[in-house]
């Protein structure tokens, strides 16, 4: 234990670089939803603002991303995901000056592939990065940012296929239900809907709303939804009853015992 | 049947039979009346004994004489009603509501400050009229936003009467619960309204709506001597997404949290790789991350570190650097639903750092980055 103490009576200093004045930026809109037909360029303007009191260099990249199972965002390089439009977008810029405390429009221009083999939706993500100004710290020349994203969902009209599938009901524990849903369509559904709770005598006795969640092209999503807290003890029958977007009903029902 | 008709219609010998005064006619069948001839008389004649008013015959000055009579007596009884009238100047401009749909820039704009309605809105003008000289009180309020949102609706009222001189109001707050906004004794007093939106940031995308109602009374009188007038107003907000480092030290754009366990903190590092517990920071130049974002299905920040620089071959590295006590980077910080304003994520003293004994002495740089993006 000596050892470690005289090296470190020479000098621990960890430094965390987090972006100050530059790292404060904001969207808006954070989501695109853009329709078009092959061969079509669409061109749609976003603000970006700050209050940052000085200029701030904002640089500008893509990524893709796409949703696990239980719906967590995963950012990935651009290109590399099957349904990425990312190779069709065309930023204004690849960096620019935002000025201080202002907002700043910024065009993202979409050309959609002249070919069928495409169809339904596809997605990607613009990212602004700020890039902090250089530090005086000695022997520090670190680059740190702080980004924010701007979601893009391109669909192909006329393209368009619905289906979707109720997969599983089930209760994993006793506080929740999980329900999984398939969107065996081409473009992104979203969810809706209850999950009602009926007693033995058929009576309804509690309704459960399902989020509001999307559900990506030729994916599966597991939705837990939390049994009502001070639930009488006792036995059930959950009918759910899930709305997709698209104008299709999943039904589904599970007898399920509450301790 | 029986019909009133001006007296200047009755010959001599006709107006003769005319009583000015209440009449109860009837009829063969059994009908019977009282009427008021207050200004007509009645040609009159007898018919198998019993009394009968018959009808002169009428022509298009009749008719119109007698509708003209209808609707000041009308009138007269609505006057007598409502002692308070209040309108919308012209009627038409209530008819349409006022809207606010800002762009994306405008409403990024407005954050922390107003947003006025569209140029395309009608001008809310109210014309208050009285039929004495009496005090009365003329209210504002405003339904429950429709869906539910935390709009702030503020108004500011230019009050133009005879008796008194011309007053503009302060931007008043325009809520559910009723805001007195005028009293006077004004014969008649004209009200141009205008509204605003006190913008913060907070409220939720999507499209709101409410209903504003102006509400005149006399205190006195509440059963009858009042009036409203109602009319839209249209809101939509953005969605919006915003990241921000708060309450930065330094002035030249960079923050820093330092752990700083050179002399004289080096016995804390010692005792920390005793206990097996991480270094708590030493100072910070930041005092907290914070997110906004109004999107009904809430954001995603996910963290990530690197290592700028250190010395070579040291056992400190990114995965050493903790954030609530689990390795930083590649943390996510997920939420469903959307905040209310700026909603802290990370305070400093939230990153710690793990040592053992590995760590090679000098200076270590980490960047820390934040990504936010609104779940999808």
């Amino acid at each position: 234990m000596i050892e470690p103490m005289k090296r470190f009576l020479l000098l621990l200093l960890l430094i965390f670089f987090m972006a100050a004045h530059a790292a404060e930026i904001g969207l808006s809109p954070p989501r695109l939803e853009l329709v078009g037909r092959p061969g079509e360029t669409l061109t749609e303007t976003v603000s970006i603002l700050t209050t940052a009191s000085s200029p701030q260099q904002i640089q500008v990249d893509l990524s893709d991303w796409t949703l696990d199972p239980e719906g967590n965002l995963l950012v990935l390089p651009p290109a590399s995901l099957e349904f990425s439009s990312a190779a069709w977008l065309e930023p204004e810029a690849g960096d620019f000056i935002l000025e201080a405390d202002s907002s700043q429009e910024f065009r993202v221009s979409v050309t959609i592939p002249q070919d069928a083999a495409y169809d339904g939706t596809y997605q990607s993500m613009v990212f602004f990065t700020v890039v902090p100004p250089p530090t005086e710290t000695q022997g520090v020349g670190v680059i740190t940012t702080t980004r924010i994203g701007l979601t893009i969902y391109v669909t192909i009209a006329a393209t368009e296929q619905g289906g979707s599938e109720l997969v599983d009901f089930f209760q994993p524990d006793d506080g929740n239900l999980t329900v999984a849903v398939a969107n065996t369509g081409n473009t992104v559904m979203r969810l809706g809907g209850f999950v009602e709770l009926r007693d033995e005598e058929g009576n309804s006795k509690y309704r459960l709303e399902v989020p509001d969640v999307p559900v990506l092209r030729e994916s599966e999503r597991e939705l837990s939804i939390p049994l009502p807290e001070g639930i009488e003890p006792g036995f059930y029958v959950a009918l759910a009853l899930i709305e997709d977007s698209r104008g299709g009903i999943l039904a589904g029902e599970l007898p399920i015992q509450v301790p | 049947m029986f019909e009133a008709v001006p007296s200047w219609l009755l010959n001599k010998s006709e107006k003769e039979k005319v009583s000015r005064k209440w009449l109860v006619g009837g009829r063969s069948d059994g009908f019977s009346k009282m009427l008021f001839l207050p200004t007509t008389n009645y040609k009159l004649q007898t018919t198998n004994h019993s009394l009968l008013y018959t009808t002169c015959g009428t022509t298009p000055m009749l008719r119109w004489l007698r509708y003209f009579l209808l609707t000041v007596i009308a009138l007269s009884l609505l006057g007598v009603a409502v002692a308070q009238r209040v309108q919308c100047q012209p009627r038409s401009a209530c008819n349409r509501p006022v809207t606010f749909t800002p762009t994306s820039a405008e409403y990024s704009n407005a954050i922390g400050g107003f947003l006025n309605p569209d140029l395309t809105s009608p001008n809310i003008k109210l014309k208050l009229k009285r039929d004495k000289d009496e005090p009365f009180t003329a209210e504002l309020s405003r339904t429950s936003w429709s869906p539910a949102n935390n709009i702030e609706l503020e108004a500011r009222f230019t009050l133009l009467a005879k008796k008194t001189p011309t007053q503009v109001t302060a931007w008043l707050p325009v809520s559910e619960l009723p805001l007195q906004f005028l009293q006077s004794d004004d014969k008649r007093t004209d009200i141009e309204v205008e509204y605003r939106l006190r913008i913060s940031g907070q409220e939720l995308a999507g499209s709101y709506e409410t209903t504003v109602q102006y509400f005149v009374w006399d205190a006195r009188d509440k059963k009858n001597k009042k009036d409203t007038v109602t009319h839209q107003i249209r809101v939509e907000i953005p969605p919006f997404l915003q990241l921000r480092i708060g309450d930065i030290l330094t002035s030249g754009g960079v923050a820093t949290i330092y752990f700083d366990y050179a002399e004289p903190n080096a016995l804390d590092y010692v005792r920390a790789i005793e206990n097996g517990t991480p270094l708590e920071l030493s100072s910070s130049e930041v005092s907290r991350v914070e997110v906004a974002a109004n999107n009904p299905r809430g954001y995603t920040v996910r963290v990530s570190v690197t290592q700028a620089s250190g010395p070579v071959g040291s056992g400190l590295g990114v995965a050493d650097i903790l954030l609530f006590d689990s390795p930083a980077d590649g943390q996510s910080i997920r939420r469903d639903s959307p905040t209310v304003g700026f909603e802290t994520l990370v305070l400093p003293e939230d990153f710690t750092v793990f040592v053992d004994g590995d760590e090679e002495p000098g200076s270590y740089v980490f960047a820390v980055e934040f990504n936010a993006e609104i779940n999808p």
